[in-house]
């Protein structure tokens, strides 16, 4: 099937028209397309907040006793993982920008192993739940309180969802890394690149939510 | 429009950093620091969540130097997200109350 289409024409200041034959790699519509992709992405993570804000509201007490199970530790230095990993996220792009390709490379690199790291951590933190018989539909669970069940079934929903956007933030930093070594990011063409830095804030800003929401609410027995 | 971003520097990166560790730790001893009840906690934590979450979406996804149509996509969701969250935290406080409206 052969697509017809209607040639897009410009004119100049003095009036000529001009068939539009390239938008120079359209850097404002690669962004703004991305910037929209992020606005589904914080209606998906708002949404799941909005469902754990509505059940901490009806049952908070057993929220905090269910959150005094998670491995604050462990949440923290993940926390400090992810927060350095979007420095160094920001910087490949800086560098990028003023072509120090290498440097670039070498920042995205130091992204990627902190992602794996804090995926790491997250396995041992989800491998203790499990193996205190707490996971999804488990029988340890299903005798909890309905607050406790919500709590974890949030817990392993919420940092699960997260989880997998650092897998495809790993994937897109390899894919970025592969574009930098064929030239298709350079200093002028960085579009990409900054694309998957923002992708990073975004992975991070959850973040930043999920855990005072779920590890530092445990203190809120205290008083 | 300018969208160009060649105001950022490495300076500007490493001081958002530091303001962000610093934020985190804050995080961390607000309730050795100063204890309270579960909603002071909540409030408390939110809180320094807003004020990182501002510092990231300003300068490190660098909407301080975006042309406005990107800050009003952000503006625009996180409206949206709002009125989700007050209808339905008009349910979740007025549930089975006399003038419930949703019942």
């Amino acid at each position: 099937m052969t697509e017809t289409t209607t040639p897009e024409i410009v004119y100049d200041k003095q009036g000529n028209a001009h068939e539009v034959v390239d938008f120079n790699n359209d850097y404002i519509g690669a962004k703004l397309g991305f910037w929209l992709f992020l606005f589904t992405e914080l209606m998906l993570f708002g949404a799941m907040f909005l469902v754990f804000c509505f059940f901490f509201y009806r049952h908070s007490g057993n929220f905090v006793i269910a959150s005094g199970n998670l491995n604050l530790i462990l949440g923290g230095i993940n926390t400090i993982v992810l927060l350095i990993s979007t420095y160094f996220m920001g910087m490949s792009l800086l560098n990028i920008k003023q072509n120090n390709i290498e440097k670039s490379k070498k920042m995205i690199y130091i992204t990627i192993v902190l992602s794996i790291i804090f995926l790491t951590i997250k396995y041992f933190e989800w491998m203790a739940e499990i193996h205190h018989g707490i996971y999804p539909d488990s029988q340890a669970l299903n005798a909890l309180s309905q607050g406790e069940i919500l709590f974890f079934g949030l817990y392993f929903t919420m940092t699960g969802f997260h989880g997998i956007h650092i897998i495809v933030g790993i994937g897109v930093m390899l894919w970025a890394i592969k574009l930098i070594n064929s030239k298709k990011i350079t200093n002028e063409k960085y579009v990409v690149l900054e694309n998957i830095a923002l992708y990073w804030d975004i992975v991070h800003l959850v973040w930043v939510f999920l855990f005072p929401l779920f590890y530092m609410i445990s203190f809120g027995g205290a008083a | 429009m300018s969208t160009l971003t060649h105001d950022m520097t490495a300076d500007m990166y490493f001081k958002v950093f530091v303001a962000l560790i610093i934020l985190t730790v804050i995080t961390f001893l607000q309730p050795y620091v100063i204890p309270g009840t579960i909603s002071d906690t909540v409030v408390a934590q939110l809180f320094i969540a807003v004020i990182k979450a501002t510092l990231i979406g300003s300068y490190y996804m660098h909407l301080k130097y975006e042309a406005p149509l990107f800050r009003y996509i952000v503006l625009m969701a996180l409206v949206v997200l709002a009125i989700f969250f007050i209808i339905t935290a008009s349910d979740a406080i007025f549930r089975n109350e006399s003038f419930d409206l949703f019942q």
